[in-house]
């Protein structure tokens, strides 16, 4: 997900974020997506989650008080001061903020760590982070200097060590390697299409080509055929594919490991995926394709930090892996858990205006910062 | 609007950094010591009058012209009202009186010049023409030939005034490696110092350039290309415009981009710039889309700095950039590092 005119700004900010991760109809997906086009700096927070075992990562999050932003430490406890105009989550240790007008990399104390003259810039993932300049993205290094020259239309994040990009002249799009140096697609179409799911995730990546989706691993083979009128992107090892209209769960060979059966179905996290079989509600399925948690559920996103967001009488919670709620259903938006915190988002009617204020909780379901505009 | 918005910061630095540019000037000496000993002067704008700087970025010839071109063999033109002269490198004097209409660059001693209503001739670097008005266009010297034109026809004079190749050509370029190409009836050629023919490919050359690491990029009715001395088309012509090779690099346009070729032909910067300049000193300026920029020869990667409207070639381990654009336009230095010598001023 990604596009040329993503700028963070305040009105992107990831809480109006939603995860494409319910495949739901594909037109739902792709109507969803479109919504999302704008929204550059969350993206990244899916690139992130995958990162919950790095002891390194800094706790930081970022809250709007009186309508400046600042961070929190995972007790709530401010640590940097309100004075952005933006606030991205941290990345690599690194966040990218606006500060008066200047768009910029801060450290966890707040000092600035890349403050170039870049028109637009994304978080770190793989030691880089892509920046527009003069109308062209290219990839910076942590020092600041580029490591692929600003020669795209539009770039992704680097994920296992592979970025898709469009072409200067817009003529197709495809993956590069860490020097940006193109990845030769061997035995799959010539031109990729556009693909949401861009990212790689357990060596590989989704591709479409008319209409029909398929993987290529890091190298450009195609190593599972496109042949799936659907298909997700792979985590936990395991990708969902569409077969005659019922979804299943291939592995990264193309074996098929959950026989297709389910009218929806979501990526696996933490040993368990959204579906639905029987019903208009989802549940939650383990890797041998059991309901552990009935379908019950309007909504429901995949799990992350043990913790999933279901959606209940029109408003948001979480249920651990057991399946319960850690809150009463009470929130308008939620974001993942990230480095143990959730940023949830209440609409607040003031003077007939919806004013949105964004929260923390822990994943016992307490307000660790309530919330704030 | 964010363009807006960031032209506003641009400009709410420039203001703050012009009031430091005294400092700024001072940072920029601390990084340069690793060439001390070369001690260069370039024109920079102060207050719509142009004076000189050093390559550490001190005033050493105090703004007071109207137009100031780069040093070339220990001189530089330099224009009050309608008229040039030129200033001395080595008593940072203006030594030549502004006598000309037009004056060109020292090379050999020598600068073609001419007086007002004259026609063109040759000057010695005490003002004095050497070589009498006589041409109807005169280029500077290289290699001690100049091609000057008479009756409409090129040719080539030698430093002591001789016409060494008669006027024949439609036209011509200077000498260099030995060699100059020449437009005759029958296309572009290549003569050697004495006017003998000394390439002439079997194929129709529309456009012919000057040799530089052994390859001269030529044009055929299928694109530019290059030959080697012996007339060979060992690059294809095939490419919509192409440079000289320089620090074993050309710039190659294909599909509207341009890269950087090496002399076997083969791409070793991907096709991605809009306008380039040729290397030197391991740079080379690169346009983007609307702002310039440098990338390094060894890798082909971008320097990280602030756009600028304009940039030239870097000379003495700096280069000339500009800010701003047209009327408003500003004159500064920067270092290889990106870091400006000179904050750009008018």
């Amino acid at each position: 997900m990604y596009n040329t005119d993503t700028s963070i700004n305040p009105e992107n900010m990831c809480g109006t974020q939603q995860d494409n991760i319910m495949t739901m109809k594909r037109s739902y997906l792709i109507l969803l997506l479109t919504l999302l086009v704008s929204i550059s700096a969350c993206e990244v927070i899916d690139g992130i989650t995958g990162n919950d075992d790095d002891d390194s990562a800094v706790k930081l999050y970022p809250v709007l008080v009186n309508g400046e932003w600042g961070y929190i430490n995972e007790k709530g406890a401010i640590v940097i001061e309100p004075r952005l105009q933006i606030a991205t989550p941290f990345s690599e240790g690194y966040a990218a903020v606006r500060e008066s007008w200047s768009l910029k990399y801060i450290d966890k104390n707040g000092e600035d760590v890349i403050d170039k003259d870049f028109s637009d810039i994304r978080p770190f993932s793989d030691g880089k982070a892509a920046v527009r300049l003069d109308g062209r993205w290219g990839y910076i290094n942590k020092s600041g200097n580029f490591a692929v020259n600003p020669r795209f239309r539009q770039a992704s994040s680097f994920s296992d060590g592979r970025a898709f990009v469009r072409s200067i002249d817009y003529s197709e799009y495809l993956y590069i390697d860490e020097n940006g140096n193109e990845i030769e697609s061997l035995n799959t179409p010539d031109d990729l299409d556009f693909i949401e799911e861009n990212l790689f995730a357990n060596g590989r990546a989704l591709v479409r080509d008319d209409d029909l989706y398929g993987f290529i691993d890091k190298t450009g083979n195609t190593v599972i055929d496109l042949k799936y009128s659907e298909a997700l992107a792979f985590s936990d090892k395991l990708a969902a594919v569409l077969v005659s209209d019922r979804w299943g769960y291939i592995d990264a060979s193309g074996n098929v490991e959950v026989s297709p059966q389910f009218i929806s179905a979501g990526k696996f996290g933490n040993g368990l995926a959204p579906a639905r079989k029987s019903s208009n509600q989802f549940g939650f399925i383990d890797t041998n394709g059991n309901f552990v948690i009935p379908e019950q559920f309007d909504q429901v996103r995949p799990f992350n930090e043990e913790r999933a967001p279901v959606f209940i009488n029109n408003k948001w919670t979480f249920i651990d892996k057991s399946g319960n709620q850690i809150t009463s259903p009470k929130f308008d938006e939620v974001d993942p858990f990230y480095n143990g915190l959730a940023r949830v988002t209440i609409f607040v009617t003031i003077d007939e205006e919806i004013e949105e204020q964004y929260g923390y909780i822990n994943k016992s379901g307490e307000y660790v910062w309530y919330p704030t505009n | 609007m964010l363009k807006k918005l960031q032209l506003l910061a641009l400009f709410i630095s420039l203001i703050s950094l012009f009031v430091f540019s005294g400092c700024t000037v001072v940072d920029g000496i601390t990084g340069n010591n690793d060439d001390d000993e070369i001690t260069t002067l370039h024109p920079v704008l102060l207050n719509g009058k142009w004076g000189f700087i050093d390559n550490k970025g001190a005033i050493v010839i105090s703004p007071n012209y109207d137009e100031a071109r780069e040093f070339s063999d220990g001189f530089a033109a330099v224009r009050n009202g309608t008229t040039w002269g030129y200033i001395s490198e080595e008593t940072s004097s203006l030594t030549i009186p502004t006598n000309f209409s037009v004056a060109g660059n020292f090379s050999n001693g020598l600068a073609p010049a001419q007086m007002p209503g004259g026609q063109y001739g040759f000057i010695n670097t005490t003002g004095e023409f050497a070589i009498s008005p006589q041409f109807d266009f005169a280029a500077a010297f290289s290699e001690e030939l100049a091609a000057v034109r008479s009756d409409g026809l090129w040719g080539y004079v030698s430093t002591n005034g001789d016409i060494s190749i008669t006027p024949t050509f439609s036209d011509a370029r200077s000498f260099s490696e030995d060699l100059a190409a020449v437009e005759t009836f029958e296309g572009w050629v290549y003569v050697d110092k004495s006017g003998a023919e000394q390439i002439n490919p079997s194929f129709q050359v529309t456009d012919a350039g000057e040799f530089s690491d052994g390859l001269a990029p030529i044009q055929t009715t299928n694109g530019w290309g290059y030959i080697d001395k012996s007339g060979n088309p060992v690059i294809t012509p095939e490419f919509q415009e192409v440079g000289q090779f320089s620090q074993g690099l050309a710039y190659v346009r294909e599909n509207d981009y341009i890269g950087f070729i090496n002399k076997d032909g083969e791409l070793s910067i991907p096709y991605q710039f809009a306008e380039v300049k040729a290397f030197s000193e391991n740079m080379a300026a690169v346009r983007l889309s609307s702002s310039w920029f440098y990338i390094e020869r060894d890798n082909g990667k971008m320097v990280v700095s602030n756009p600028f409207s304009g940039a030239q070639s870097f000379s003495n381990g700096i280069a000339q950039i500009q800010l701003g654009e047209d009327e408003n336009v500003q004159y500064g230095y920067i270092d290889k590092s990106g870091e400006y010598v000179w904050y750009p001023t008018r």
